[in-house]
């Protein structure tokens, strides 16, 4: 199985441990979309730091799913992208859009729990 | 699992033919620059293996397959250059390289292979398709 999907009281943590087939991507949106269905979580973190390369199909098919799970109201981070892949997908244009990211997971889940403090004493 | 590849000193040959074998093309070109020694710039062979994941994954979708043949050039013998070919449908290369067209799919990673390559000839037509990309390793 190469990914593991953990809840962490109101985050999703999914990480992604090893290269992605069509059929597995498509297996896990359905995964994260119903369980974000299920839980009803509020933040979705995606952890890509086992991974060594990124292609821009991989990287759009984590920006569909962090889209889907935003239009379920869960707030999506991206963690763990390596400096080489940052940089190459940069080299080749690859816009990653309006996604939160964060370097690792440690700080994925800090910033989801002060975004959620921050929305409390409001 | 059968590797598809044949060896030479300085060149192999890796086939495409299923999903999988994109993955294992990776893995080969990895440890060929490893045994040729051009695996010290973390960074360069990051974009190598990210120009391969494009164009392999592409030869795959779009003409059901094809092979790369990699191979060492340079005096100096420090470039690596892939030559990706298919006996696919073609695509207009013009249109695609002027990023005029689509920035998905397709024209996204050739734009993208292009980018990371230091040259980079391409020849698509109705019998087929050829990528050829060097890239300087040290």
């Amino acid at each position: 199985m190469n990914v593991s999907i953990l809840k962490l009281k109101d985050i999703l943590i999914v990480s992604i441990q090893s290269e992605l087939s069509d059929s597995d991507i498509e297996k896990l949106n359905s995964a994260v979309l119903s369980k974000i269905s299920d839980t009803g979580t509020k933040y979705l973190i995606v952890d890509v730091s086992p991974l060594e390369i990124m292609d821009t199909f991989i990287a759009r098919s984590i920006i569909k799913l962090t889209k889907a799970a935003k239009y379920m109201g869960a707030h999506p981070v991206i963690t763990g992208l390596s400096v080489e892949i940052i940089l190459t997908l940069l080299r080749m244009g690859f816009n990653w859009g309006n996604i939160e990211t964060a370097l690792n997971l440690e700080h994925g889940v800090d910033k989801c729990w002060k975004r959620q403090a921050d929305q409390q004493t409001k | 699992m059968l590797e598809k590849t044949s060896r030479s000193a300085n060149e192999i040959k890796i086939t495409i033919d299923d999903e999988n074998s994109v993955f294992s093309a990776r893995d080969q070109i990895t440890r060929f620059s490893r045994q040729n020694s051009l695996d010290s710039n973390k960074l360069k062979l990051t974009e190598v293996l990210t120009i391969v994941s494009e164009l392999a994954r592409n030869m795959y979708e779009y003409a059901g397959g094809g092979i790369i043949v990699v191979s060492i050039c340079g005096v100096d013998k420090t470039k690596l250059k892939m030559i990706f070919s298919d006996t696919g449908p073609g695509f207009d290369a013009e249109t695609v390289l002027s990023g005029n067209g689509n920035t998905h799919g397709l024209g996204l990673g050739i734009m993208g292979s292009k980018k990371l390559s230091d040259s980079f000839l391409i020849r698509s037509g109705k019998s087929g398709t050829m990528i050829s990309c060097i890239k300087i390793m040290k």
